[in-house]
């Protein structure tokens, strides 16, 4: 089973997403890319071959779930696990991202000592 | 002890004969000159000094008429008469000095020194004798046979007259009935020939039209009619069926008045038929409907005030439905006058928002099949204002008819609909773009506090710290502030399905452990019975969550702190005791409110909101269970809440 090693963050936050990346590099040890844009991540995506991607729900332009669609045009996104960040958890909400392809939703404000432990427990569900 | 010899027998039938003497009404009334007339009469005839018409009551006898004597009645033992009455024919005494009956009666001895007495009882033909027609002469004496005979048929004669007399009696009263009953305020009543000519009018048309009574008699009917509206009211009159029908026929029309203008009336009319002969023309009452006018303004002026419109609407059972009352605030709802809708409501259902009018129509007939009040939002296509919000409160009837009458009103809540759409994007807003920076406030601190940084000095990681723990409260303050505002709105909405409580009690107990080992508090979670509970999750670990940092929070370090639940009845009690300092008796009835410490200083202290039993509360309320709490002075507080239980066969 390979690891999980290469994730893809994609935020438009700047804060947050530096937040994101030193919990997932030096918490979690996994290498990161972050994208601030759905169009960024969907132009790096092939270069970077992540193993996991993180995605904001609520992003100017091209939004979460219109870039998860995107992107598995591009990619094979039954091998690479997807999961959003959002605050909308709502129990309809949550239902609509999983019909979308989502393996999970992670609750946004997060705890970042506690993010790499949930996206590795995400990835490994989605291994079965 | 015998009786006297001239006492007179009382007849058989007293008692019938004094209540048909009663029925005459004459005892006690004045004289009238038709029986003077017969008293006269009778003394000529029969040539004594006195006549009378004696009446018999149960006491004495009294003169209706007399002739030649003062007094108006006499004791009945004494009276001549009292003993004529138990006679069907004359009753003649020649000489009262020789009739042991009579020689020592005073009214032998004494004034007025009765000698000669014939009486012929006054018979009201049921064998009753009311009384007599009597003669009486100071000197002994006979009537010769024609005299007799004049006496009894005058004597037929008076009981016809008092038969003629009651009657006519009962007719004036009748009259003064009808008169009181014409002559009613507000009320007119006209008889007309087939040809439209007035023949009677009642004194109601003065005070109601403006003409005399008798000034009507003879002129056309059409007088009463105003020059524009004339045909109106010919129509009813001609449409009256006359082939022996006696149904009545109601219009509202206008009349006019004497002065000229109209006079809104109720118009019953009906033909006038007497057994074969059908044409004898028309009656027709007038009934006045200003007050109904008059009612109509005052209501229009009042209504006038309001915002949006105020009306009845009435839904049939074949579907048709019609406004009957509208006021003019219709306008501003519907763009619509009162008058386009009085009929018929489709135009008013034309105007409503396609998109809104299947509920619309769906509400109104469960109103309609439930009978329950009416409330609906929806949006309305203005002609002059466009697209408007209005929102309708009506409580609906059931009509003899069986269709529905509501009563209510329409208010234009457009405004009402953009502050809201403003506050749920200031709300919204608010959400994203406070917490935001928050999360990443947080978060930053987060890293560097959990050393993924690296080691922290310690004089720097105190503060950091505090930033820390205060950048945690405001992110929790804006989070309940949020909660409380979808509460509030009714717009939180709860996920119920059945929660394995030993899980999710476990759950709560593993993520406050951490905060337990913080304060220094001993956290300890029972064993917990194998039960579901049906509730939100989320909102459920939300509460229990809220209940648990408040135990931990106010308890001593080494305190202890239970998480536990019992089974009562159909539901699940969940407990958190605590050994803290206990609820003040004072704050007791405030602890579930918004915004509400026992203590001021408690919110910086111990970094709470003031919201979160307020919040508890609601969400467990919405989920249908209750919250409560016991709490003893320095000797700790145990809050529950209470959940339905879910049943397996629930599911089937």
């Amino acid at each position: 089973m390979p690891d999980l090693k290469r994730i893809l963050h994609v935020e438009d936050d700047p804060s947050i997403q530096a937040v994101a990346k030193v919990a997932l590099e030096a918490v979690g040890g996994f290498t990161v890319l972050s994208c601030s844009c759905g169009q960024d991540a969907l132009d790096q995506v092939q270069g970077f071959a992540p193993d996991f991607i993180l995605l904001d729900v609520m992003m100017p332009g091209m939004d979460g779930p219109q870039t998860l669609q995107e992107l598995g045009r591009m990619v094979d996104i039954t091998q690479i696990p997807v999961a959003f960040m959002t605050a909308k958890v709502q129990p309809n909400e949550i239902e609509h991202y999983r019909s979308l392809g989502a393996r999970d939703v992670i609750i946004k404000p997060f705890d970042p000592m506690q993010l790499a432990t949930q996206v590795r427990a995400i990835w490994s569900r989605s291994r079965g | 002890m015998s009786k006297h010899p001239g006492h007179p027998k009382t007849p058989l039938n007293e008692p019938g004969r004094l209540a048909a003497l009663l029925a005459f009404e004459l005892l006690d009334t004045p004289a009238e000159a038709m029986f003077d007339n017969i008293t006269a009469l009778a003394a000529q005839i029969c040539n004594t000094p006195i006549a009378l018409i004696s009446l018999v009551d149960a006491e004495r006898q009294w003169f209706k008429s007399r002739v030649g004597l003062g007094a108006t009645e006499t004791p009945r033992e004494l009276a001549f008469c009292a003993h004529a009455i138990n006679r069907d024919e004359l009753f003649e005494i020649e000489n009262a000095l020789l009739d042991p009956r009579f020689r020592d009666n005073p009214l032998v001895t004494s004034d007025p020194d009765i000698r000669f007495y014939a009486g012929m009882p006054l018979s009201d033909g049921h064998g009753h004798n009311l009384g007599t027609l009597c003669v009486i002469d100071r000197q002994p004496r006979q009537l010769n046979e024609q005299q007799r005979q004049s006496l009894k048929l005058l004597a037929q004669q008076t009981v016809q007259l008092f038969e003629l007399r009651l009657q006519s009696r009962h007719q004036r009263e009748q009259a003064a009935v009808h008169k009181a009953m014409l002559g009613s305020a507000g009320t007119a009543v006209l008889v007309v020939d087939p040809a439209g000519l007035i023949q009677q009018a009642s004194l109601g048309v003065a005070g109601l039209l403006g003409y005399s009574a008798d000034g009507l008699i003879g002129r056309e009917l059409e007088l009463l009619l105003p020059r524009n509206g004339r045909q109106l009211t010919r129509d009813p009159l001609r449409s009256i069926p006359t082939q022996g029908s006696s149904q009545n026929q109601l219009h509202e029309v206008q009349m006019r008045h004497a002065s000229g203008h109209a006079v809104p009336v109720l118009l019953n009319l009906s033909p006038i038929c007497l057994e074969d002969n059908l044409d004898l023309g028309y009656l027709c009452i007038v009934h006045d409907l200003s007050y109904r006018e008059e009612a109509l303004q005052r209501l229009q002026r009042l209504t006038a005030q309001l915002p949006g419109v105020v009306y009845q609407f009435q839904l049939f059972e074949d579907g048709r439905s019609c406004f009957p009352y509208a006021s003019q605030g219709i306008e501003s709802i519907y763009g619509l006058t009162p008058e386009a809708v009085t009929n018929d409501a489709t135009a008013v259902f034309a105007r409503i928002d396609p998109d809104d009018l299947q509920a619309v129509s769906e509400s109104i007939a469960t109103s309609a099949a439930n009978l329950e009040l009416w409330h609906q939002e929806y949006r309305v296509l203005h002609p002059s204002k466009g697209l408007i919000w209005v929102e309708g409160r009506a409580a609906p009837q059931r009509c003899p008819d069986g269709s529905a009458m509501w009563h209510g009103f329409i208010s234009d809540i457009t405004e009402r609909k953009h502050l809201e759409r403003l506050k749920d994007e200031f709300v919204s807003t608010v959400s994203h773009e406070l917490r935001t920076p928050l999360t990443s406030i947080t978060g930053s601190l987060g890293l560097i506090n959990g050393g993924a940084l690296g080691a922290v000095p310690d004089a720097i990681k105190d503060m950091l710290a505090i930033a820390e723990g205060n950048s945690r409260r405001l992110r929790q303050l804006i989070d309940d502030l949020l909660d409380m505002d979808k509460l509030i709105a009714g717009k939180m909405s709860f996920d119920l399905q059945p929660i394995k409580l030993d899980e999710l009690l476990a759950e709560c107990d593993a993520s406050h452990q951490g905060f337990a080992q913080h304060l220094g508090v001993r956290l300890l979670h029972s064993n917990c019975p194998d039960l579901q509970v049906l509730a939100d999750a989320q909102r459920l670990q939300q509460v229990l969550s809220n209940l648990l940092s408040n135990a931990l929070k106010f308890s001593p370090a080494q305190g202890e702190v239970r998480l536990y639940s019992e089974l009562e009845g159909h539901s699940v009690r969940i407990l958190v005791s605590d050994q803290g300092p206990g609820i003040p008796a004072d704050f007791t009835a405030r602890i579930f409110k918004k915004f509400t410490q026992a203590d001021a200083s408690d919110s910086r202290q111990k970094g709470g909101t003031g919201l979160g039993l307020a919040i508890s509360k609601e969400l467990i309320e919405r989920m249908g269970g209750i919250i409560g709490f016991v709490s003893e002075p320095q000797r700790g507080s145990t809050f529950w809440i209470e959940l339905p239980l879910h049943h397996q066969e629930d599911e089937l």
